[in-house]
């Protein structure tokens, strides 16, 4: 079977781990016995089930060399082991916030057949969040709000995704329309707080 | 008559080639659980009594199993919900002998841990419900004769047998006389019961949850056991526990027991709802029109909507964010607007009332985004829950046309009403611009937006309603005619008939909207809509959920019949050697006997009633006498 779940420990992934360093995203794990591993990136959809993807054969080949593949609303990318190894963290990724990434154990047996592993409890998986930061400006007349996200990575933003909130009012949801710019309030700093929507909280990360 | 099952009547079955087939109308069950409704069946919690000593119940035999839920609800009729904590042990658990006494320690020590549940865990309680016509009766027996009571526990066997043919008769004598030998020299305490009289006959069963003879016996044990395991400050239980359990090892039971009539009572009340039911069809019309029988004078639609949204607790309410929204120019500009008297204006003082409307449309507009996902989140539930749940507002619909229109309205009117609601897009909402604070002209400027959005949800939903409703309201009327007499019954007793017509007329003279049934398609959904019906009467009458006592005299008082106290006396005087018990060459005096019902104090100035044991169940009255006997003084 190209896609199966392993019998022992030797193929799960472990303390999979996930860096920031210089503006780039970096990925450490621990997995004996892989020869390669599959990424997966997605972005607001249900994590992926490896068996549902409908990969063949010459896909998981094309993939335990290194290749890349889109599947539906995932992107593949395998990562042969001794590259993603290299370092201490691999970096030879792109991503774009907010993202999913799940990691997946490969193995090239001695016959050239390549066996995906499924996760065998819980799956290895990390979000890759949006990072933002809160600007407050108190004047005369209350304070000047503003919520600052990347602008390469507003078209990712959903709408309502991030809310501001006086004191214990409900919170009024932000549009990307409303992101990177002023939002003159009636209130003090303290009295304002900025926080990801409930279901978005491992997607959006605020930067101190 | 109770037809058990009736077909759907020709011309009203299901179209040929239609995927699904006609569901058989169950008459006798609709008014089955219309009865059950009656019962008085919520029990009074108060009354419920605490459990003594944590109880293990030994199900033997097919007999017996096949009536756990028999036994457990006999017991959470007397112990409510902690009836629910007991331990329950069966036949496979004591043919594998090797592994059942620990089965048996491993539940002990999880029903001693239940303190809260049982008053006393210092020891426990086993009793064995033994089928023993059941053709595994060697192996049981075996397996039991193996069995070595914990030095802790009080053991109690309860025998059931079948004999009322002459072949289990014999096979009856022989295990009973086993079992008696056995308990003889091992001291155990038996209570064998036998499901025929004196004369070999089977009893007519009037308990709703007993069907046969031998239910009836599982249902005595039951609650023999509940007597004795009760947590009691008159210890009747304690007097019946010490005679059962330290004198002889071999006992009867017998049984009176009853019951409110229910069923009966749930058929005339309705029988009399499909009567009233049927005079509302026949209503003469007196409708101009469908919009103005719906909504009142001038027939606006949006009223009528509006009560619905309101009803449902769907029209949005002004979140307290509203305050919190960005000061942008436009909505500072439209504030000092409305802080502001206005300077102009041939009508100054409707001039000072209304918001300029221009700026408030600014300052909205200056919003852009932010003020859409703002509607959407405090404004949109509403629509949501249309999207989601459409059924409740077709639901909401019909009953209100079925509350204004007639059947032969509901078929020539509705299909063009229909179409005109499909065909209007344009529902607006009188724009509300008086003057307030901010957060009100905004709050409406919200409404003004998502209103006509609301309004056109519901217009499709009633154009459906009333579609729905036009096309089962053909023949509906007969389809009630129909089922009604389907449900008549001949042996309906006259007092029951005549008393609960009468109050069921008056109920409807009151209160018309109880009897409003909605047209449907088929008798299975209108016995659907009946018990839906019946329930909600139920709920609302409480002279329909009366106790035995209460009820007999609530007759007597209506439309004749005995009073409570002569009905118990004559059901006491009965000879109660003709009930259910071991058939024996003497029978010696009781001196044990218990009646158990839910109000002691109607049993006052009554004899032979024997020691009253207050029960939460409020819809039977019972007396329960126990004998003790030798084996040789049984006739098989």
């Amino acid at each position: 079977m190209p896609v199966t779940k392993p019998d022992g420990a030797l193929f799960d992934i472990k303390e999979l781990t996930l860096t920031y360093q210089g503006g780039h995203y970096g990925l450490s794990l621990r997995c004996p016995r892989a020869t390669a591993y599959l990424l997966c990136f997605s972005r607001q959809c249900a994590p992926a089930d490896p068996q549902a993807l409908g990969l063949t054969e010459a896909d998981l080949q094309a993939l335990h060399n290194g290749q890349s593949m889109e599947k539906g609303p995932y992107r593949l990318m395998g990562v042969p082991a001794g590259t993603f190894h290299a370092m201490p963290s691999f970096y030879g990724f792109s991503v774009a916030p907010p993202q999913t990434i799940q990691v997946w154990s490969m193995l090239a047996k001695p016959g050239g057949s390549i066996t995906l592993y499924l996760p065998r409890e819980a799956a290895a998986i990390c979000h890759v969040p949006l990072r933002y930061s809160v600007k407050l400006q108190q004047n005369a007349e209350g304070t000047v709000l503003q919520v600052l996200l990347d602008k390469q990575y507003l078209e990712h933003y959903q709408p309502g995704a991030l809310y501001y909130q006086v004191d214990q009012t409900g919170p009024v949801p932000l549009p990307a329309s409303w992101l990177n710019r002023e939002i003159p309030l009636a209130a003090t700093a303290e009295q304002i707080s900025v926080a990801p929507s409930p279901g978005a909280e491992q997607d959006y990360e605020l930067v101190p | 008559m109770i037809l058990e099952h009736d077909t759907i009547p020709a011309g009203r079955s299901a179209a040929p080639g239609a995927a699904e087939p006609p569901v058989i109308p169950d008459y006798a069950g609709t008014v089955a659980r219309c009865g059950a409704l009656l019962s008085g069946g919520k029990p009074d919690p108060g009354a419920a009594r605490s459990i003594r000593l944590p109880l293990i119940n030994v199900l033997l035999g097919q007999g017996a199993e096949d009536r756990h839920s028999l036994i457990l609800r006999s017991y959470q009729d007397i112990w409510a919900n902690n009836a629910n904590q007991l331990g329950w042990l069966f036949t496979k658990d004591v043919l594998g002998s090797a592994q059942f006494a620990d089965r048996l320690d491993n539940l002990s020590a999880e029903l001693f841990l239940r303190q809260t549940v049982f008053s006393d865990c210092r020891s426990l309680r086993v009793v064995w419900y033994w089928d023993v016509m059941d053709d595994r009766f060697d192996d049981i027996f075996a397996a039991v004769r193996q069995h070595q009571p914990a030095y802790s526990s009080e053991e109690l066997f309860f025998l059931f047998g079948k004999q009322h043919r002459a072949a289990d008769r014999q096979r009856f004598q022989l295990r009973a006389q086993q079992l008696a030998d056995w308990a003889e020299q091992t001291g155990r305490h038996m209570v064998l019961q036998s499901d025929v009289t004196e004369q070999y006959a089977y009893l007519p069963e009037t308990a709703p949850e007993g069907r046969d003879s031998v239910d009836n016996s599982y249902r005595v044990a039951a609650r023999l056991l509940t007597m004795m395991n009760s947590v009691s400050r008159d210890n009747l239980g304690n007097e019946l526990e010490f005679r059962l359990l330290n004198h002889a090892s071999l006992w009867t039971v017998s049984s009176v027991v009853q019951f409110k009539p229910n069923e009966d009572i749930a058929c005339a009340v309705v029988q009399q709802l499909l009567k009233e039911s049927i005079r509302q069809m026949q209503r003469p019309g007196n409708m101009t029109s469908v919009a103005e029988a719906l909504c009142g004078r001038g027939g606006d639609y949006t009223a009528l909507f509006r009560e619905y949204l309101e009803a449902q607790g769907l029209l949005p309410e002004a979140p307290e964010c509203l305050t919190c929204l960005p000061r942008t120019t436009e909505i500072l500009a439209f504030e000092q607007s409305l802080l502001e008297a206005p300077r102009r204006g041939l009508f100054r003082r409707n001039a000072e009332e209304r918001v300029d409307e221009n700026r408030r449309a600014a300052a909205v507009r200056s919003l852009g985004e932010l003020w859409t996902l703002f509607t959407q989140r405090y404004y949109g539930a509403g629509l949501t829950r249309l999207a989601r749940q459409p059924t409740d507002a077709v639901e909401w619909f019909k009953q209100r046309m079925c509350r204004s229109l007639t059947c032969g309205e509901m078929v020539q009117q509705l299909p063009k009403e229909a179409l005109l609601l499909r065909d209007k897009s344009d529902w607006q909402t009188d724009r509300d611009t008086r003057r307030g604070s901010l957060a009100d002209c905004l709050h409406r400027a919200a409404l003004d937006e998502v209103l006509p959005r609301l309004y056109t949800s519901l217009a499709v939903l009633l154009a459906q309603a009333m579609e729905e409703l036009c096309q089962d309201a053909r023949g509906f009327e007969r389809l009630v005619e129909e089922t009604r007499q389907a449900l008549e019954r001949d042996d309906l007793d006259e007092t029951i008939l005549r008393t609960y017509s009468t109050r069921i007329s008056a109920i409807a003279a009151e209160k018309p909207q109880l009897m409003q049934l909605v047209p449907c398609k088929g008798a299975a959904a209108l016995l659907e809509q009946i018990e839906e019906r019946f329930a909600l009467l139920a709920d609302q009458q409480e002279e329909l959920r009366l106790s035995l006592f209460d009820e007999l005299d609530f007759r007597a008082k209506q439309g004749g019949g005995a009073l409570a106290t002569e009905a118990i006396q004559e059901l006491f005087q009965q000879d109660p050697g003709k009930y259910r018990r071991l058939r024996l060459f003497d029978l010696p005096m009781a001196d044990g006997s218990w009646c158990l019902l839910n109000q002691p104090d109607r049993l006052k100035g009554l004899n032979n009633t024997g020691t009253p044991f207050r029960i939460p169940r409020k819809d039977c009255v019972e007396r329960i006498s126990i004998y003790p006997v030798t084996a040789g003084n049984i006739i098989y």
